[in-house]
């Protein structure tokens, strides 16, 4: 099975880093293999045109109110749990568009990580590993746009759509350098003005004083002037200034506008994803794949509005039709257009929420048993996998953790998650080493 | 019962006596002839050996231009004012390069460099975003410390024993990492040893020599922090409460605090006071890693990178590219009495810090060969304090330095501030370039570029309409302005050229604009070279 996904599979003998090897004093890193093989082992992964779309929710979701009910339970709350496309499969009454298409979700929930901080869980969440110590690990986004890279888009490789508190940290491109930081699109919600949320990126183009004609002069002048210094200075830094140049003034000067312009799709199709940044986001997600882009990533909750301390009931209804808004549409559009089983997606969130319902009408931090969704490409959906107790307050069975989790994810993706890339100090880092839940895989 | 230490100035007066050293309040270091003269030799002796055996070929000594711009950034933070840049480049007296240090070192912007480079170092990075009063205080009581040239372990152990209403600044080290004994003994070990002692929090370290003990025994110190809940109208300030303990991760078992690698305990403290105990011994001579850890900062401040890299992992398993230089430094340092202007004079006369960065057609020697002066990419402060002071001009009529008076922020300044919280990049190496398409999207065409290159706005492109100027001599200007050096035949001739051409409409000011932001987005004027 695994031979037949990976083609490359038979050389690919995960090495692992001795500790020793580093009073070498960083000779690792200039032996020269490792990238060649990682390099390999992708191509299969390009060349299909993969993408992956991340649906973080920020503030993390409460589990026991979207897709691990306990409607016979004291803890279950005020929703009801209905069923779904999908006999077997029941939840939250507020998904009526994720229940129809049920046959595509496989809802894990048997999720269980240590961190019950909103920063410590959205990085352990993000980038597989806790906060903190020599290491900066880099995003699964960003690993995910290396691997996933399209040398024919000049758009960039990770778009994430407003990412919410903890980005700096959580959505860090770490060792793998800027090249691979995310592209960030910031929303501004809908209000008297305007209908829909405005998402746009930030100095895309020069102020209007500035003709294209202008841009070219300026650009070619620049060019020469870059390429001296370069000459006399092949140093890191000045290459890595380059390189990142280049790539701002290709997606300045390209097609980016036009992709995120909004405003050309129709009314009825901006509407049915949700007037919201969540569901301008999904509908940017679907014009960003279309156009090739491999990693795009949208937030809901704007700040941490899954935070549900208070009044939860209120609040995750209305945060649960948005989530279903996007969502749904999103894949019926992807499926309708043939992008869907090339599109992994994942929904996922810091931790879950408690299950025992607090004074405040509100649900609490909760890492020990919570649902991450896996859908699309790749994936094996109309499927449960793990269990948690009556109560909901433990894995009883499918109890998996964050890497666990993000090694799947790579391998829907036909990304092999033990590719390694060089951290600082020549040490090789593989994507993800988790166990791969192989049921829920196509 | 519990028993409040509030010793802070006596503490300060033992760390004196044990470090046998007196303060030299304010003073240009002396110029103690032969001493630093012998030493400067001797670092560079040190860095050469190897070079023939490795076939390292050093780049020749950099021209004026680039000694000045690189200096004026490691030490003022800016690159030089045009008119002084001008002044130095006519200069024709033979020391005029020791001078120009000598200045600097001596001038309050470098006070204010050295306060932002240890407000980066010092504050996590939440500290610096969300609490900019905190970051601002600690950055007003650093500041005072390096203009009066306090001796840097005076520094550090005002730093560590700090506590009361007084000590607001300092005290953020503490407030800032939640008091917590685990943080702080993570962040003291490595800011003030240069070692990764929190590595052993969860295990005995695998390959450097720390056990979970060391780390336990080594947070004891921090166990008795409390925030003085008595005045919390004057800013919070700190106090240490006998009684309070750290135990053993899933046991009963109580810490005494242990300095780490000595395996005999502290000597008792008459009250109790473990910070004080902990000071004493970390600027002390019996500490072999405090005096190490600060000479290889220096070094990585003014050569890109440091004799050990990460300057913060100075642990067994990442040896010195120079183990005897560091040594040397280290001792120098203690001889100097934590001297930190005398070690930077010092060092700065070196012909390893007077190596060219640009290497010709040859490859370019190892980074830590330091046979070319690494190029250091630029903090966000250093770039636009430049672009604010040679382009902008004047749009802000103060200097950062004095910008702490009350009242509302000048335009200017929530420009700088907008700036700087779209290009922050904390943990970054100055051999790195940190940033990623979102932020060079912003260097192109975000406010900061629109202003330093319109020309209503831009000062420089205001004073360049002067009709007495030539075009020969704009183009100069220009390029002295945004890359601190006069241009090569060739360029002169691209820019004028460019400035001649028929073009429509297009006023003379509108190209200069154009130019402008050419040579403000090229890499040269992102780096110290």
């Amino acid at each position: 099975m695994s031979l037949n996904r990976f083609p490359f599979g038979a050389v690919m003998s995960r090495r692992r880093w001795m500790p020793t090897a580093v009073s070498i004093g960083g000779a690792l890193g200039t032996s020269g293999w490792l990238p060649r093989i990682a390099a390999a082992a992708d191509v299969a992964a390009k060349r299909d045109g993969r993408h992956c779309i991340l649906l973080w929710m920020s503030g993390g979701p409460s589990q026991i109110d979207t897709f691990d009910m306990k409607p016979n339970h004291a803890n279950g709350g005020s929703f009801s749990e209905v069923a779904t496309a999908v006999p077997g499969i029941r939840f939250s009454e507020h998904l009526p568009g994720l229940a129809k298409q049920a046959d595509r979700l496989a809802i894990l929930r048997g999720m269980s990580t240590k961190e019950g901080d909103h920063e410590r869980g959205t990085t352990v969440m993000r980038t597989g590993h806790p906060l903190g110590g020599p290491v900066r690990y880099p995003a699964i986004g960003c690993s995910l746009s290396k691997s996933l890279h399209n040398s024919r888009s000049h758009l960039p490789s990770y778009v994430t759509v407003s990412p919410g508190p903890f980005a700096r940290r959580s959505l860090s491109p770490g060792f793998l350098g800027p090249k691979f930081a995310a592209t960030s699109v910031n929303g501004a919600a809908p209000g008297d003005q305007a209908t829909y949320a405005q998402l746009r990126v930030d100095h895309l183009r020069p102020p209007s004083s500035i003709d294209q004609e202008r841009v070219a002069q300026r650009l070619a002048i620049w060019e020469s002037l870059q390429q001296n210094f370069l000459n006399t200075h092949q140093t890191e830094n000045v290459v890595a200034h380059d390189t990142v140049y280049r790539s701002a003034i290709e997606m300045s000067a390209s097609d980016a506008n036009d992709a995120f312009d909004l405003s050309q799709e129709p009314d009825v199709v901006r509407r049915a994803y949700g007037t919201g940044t969540f569901g301008q986001g999904c509908l940017l997600a679907r014009r960003l794949v279309q156009r090739g882009v491999p990693v795009v990533e949208v937030t809901l909750g704007d700040g941490l509005g899954w935070d549900t301390h208070t009044d939860n009931f209120q609040r995750v209804r209305q945060l649960s039709e948005q989530l279903d808004a996007g969502w749904s549409t999103l894949m019926t559009e992807l499926a309708d257009l043939g992008l869907l089983e090339k599109t992994t997606l994942m929904m996922a969130g810091e931790f879950g929420r408690t299950p025992v319902i607090n004074s405040n009408g509100g649900r609490d931090h909760f890492p020990q048993a919570f649902t991450c969704v896996l859908a699309g490409g790749g994936i094996a959906g109309g499927q449960v996998y793990g269990q948690t107790s009556a109560d909901g307050m433990e894995v009883t069975d499918g109890k998996i953790d964050q890497q666990d989790l993000l090694s799947t994810l790579c391998t829907a993706l036909g990304v092999d998650p033990s590719n390694e890339n060089i951290a600082e100090g020549g040490r090789p880092i593989a994507i993800a080493e988790g166990n791969v839940i192989r049921q829920v895989l196509l | 019962m519990a028993s409040t230490s509030s010793l802070a100035v006596v503490t300060l007066v033992i760390a004196l006596q044990i470090a046998g050293a007196a303060p030299s309040q304010g003073e240009t270091p002396a110029d103690s002839a032969p001493d630093a003269r012998a030493a400067t030799e001797n670092v560079d002796r040190l860095i050469q050996q190897g070079w023939a055996d490795e076939a390292i070929q050093p780049t020749p000594q950099s021209g004026d231009a680039e000694f000045c711009r690189r200096v004026w950034l490691d030490f003022a933070g800016v690159a030089p004012p045009v008119w002084q840049l001008r002044t130095f480049l006519q200069d024709t007296s033979p020391d005029k390069r020791w001078r120009l240090i000598d200045q600097l070192l001596a001038s309050p912007r470098f006070a204010t460099h050295m306060a932002n480079r240890w407000n980066q170092t010092l504050l996590p990075e939440d500290a610096l975003v969300g609490g900019q009063d905190n970051a601002a205080a600690l950055h007003r009581w650093l500041r005072k410390q390096f203009q009066s040239n306090t001796p840097y372990d005076h520094i550090i152990g005002g730093f560590l024993t700090a506590g009361g209403k007084s000590d607001r600044g300092p005290a953020i080290f503490y407030t800032s990492r939640n008091l917590d004994p685990v943080k702080l003994a993570a962040s003291t070990s490595q800011l003030f040893m240069g070692i990764q002692l929190q590595c052993a929090q969860c295990h005995d370290h695998p390959y450097a020599r720390w056990t979970q003990d060391d780390f336990w025994s080594f947070a004891a110190f921090f166990a008795q922090l409390e925030l003085d809940q008595s005045n919390l109208s004057g800013g919070q300030s700190i106090e240490d409460r006998s009684g309070r303990e750290v135990t053993f991760p899933e046991t009963e078992r109580v810490m005494s605090p242990r300095y780490p690698g000595v395996a005999a305990a502290p000597e008792p403290d008459p009250t109790d006071f473990r910070r004080r105990q902990l000071t004493i011994w970390l600027a002390s001579r019996n500490n072999p890693y405090f005096a190490r850890a600060a000479a290889n900062r220096v070094w990585s401040h003014l050569f890109g990178r440091g004799l050990v890299e990460p300057v913060d992992a100075m642990d067994n398993d990442n040896p010195p590219s120079h183990p005897q230089l560091l040594d040397f430094l280290a001792d120098y340092l203690i001889e100097q009495r934590f001297d930190l202007r005398s070690l930077y004079q010092m060092l700065s006369r070196t012909q390893a810090y007077g190596r060219s960065s640009a290497v010709g057609d040859r490859p370019r020697p190892p980074a830590d060969r330091f046979a070319a002066m690494n190029v250091k990419t630029l903090s966000a402060e250093q770039y636009f304090d430049s672009l604010r002071q040679n382009v902008l001009l004047g749009g802000l009529p103060r200097d950062s330095a004095t910008s702490t008076v009350p009242g509302r922020p000048l335009p200017d300044e929530m420009i700088r501030q907008q700036f700087l919280a779209r290009m922050q990049a904390p943990d970054a190496v100055p051999t790195e370039y940190p940033h990623g398409v979102v932020q060079v999207l912003g260097m192109m065409n975000g406010p900061e570029m629109l202003a330093a290159t319109a020309e209503q706005r831009s000062g420089l492109i205001g004073s360049l309409q002067a009709p007495f100027l030539t075009d020969h001599q704009r183009v100069e200007t220009l390029f002295l302005a945004c890359l601190s050096r006069a241009p090569t035949e060739q360029e002169s001739q691209q820019f004028l050229d460019y400035l001649a051409a028929p073009n429509g409409d297009r006023s003379a000011a509108s190209k200069q604009s154009d130019l402008a932001w050419v040579l403000l987005n090229t890499a040269e004027c992102f780096v110290c070279p």
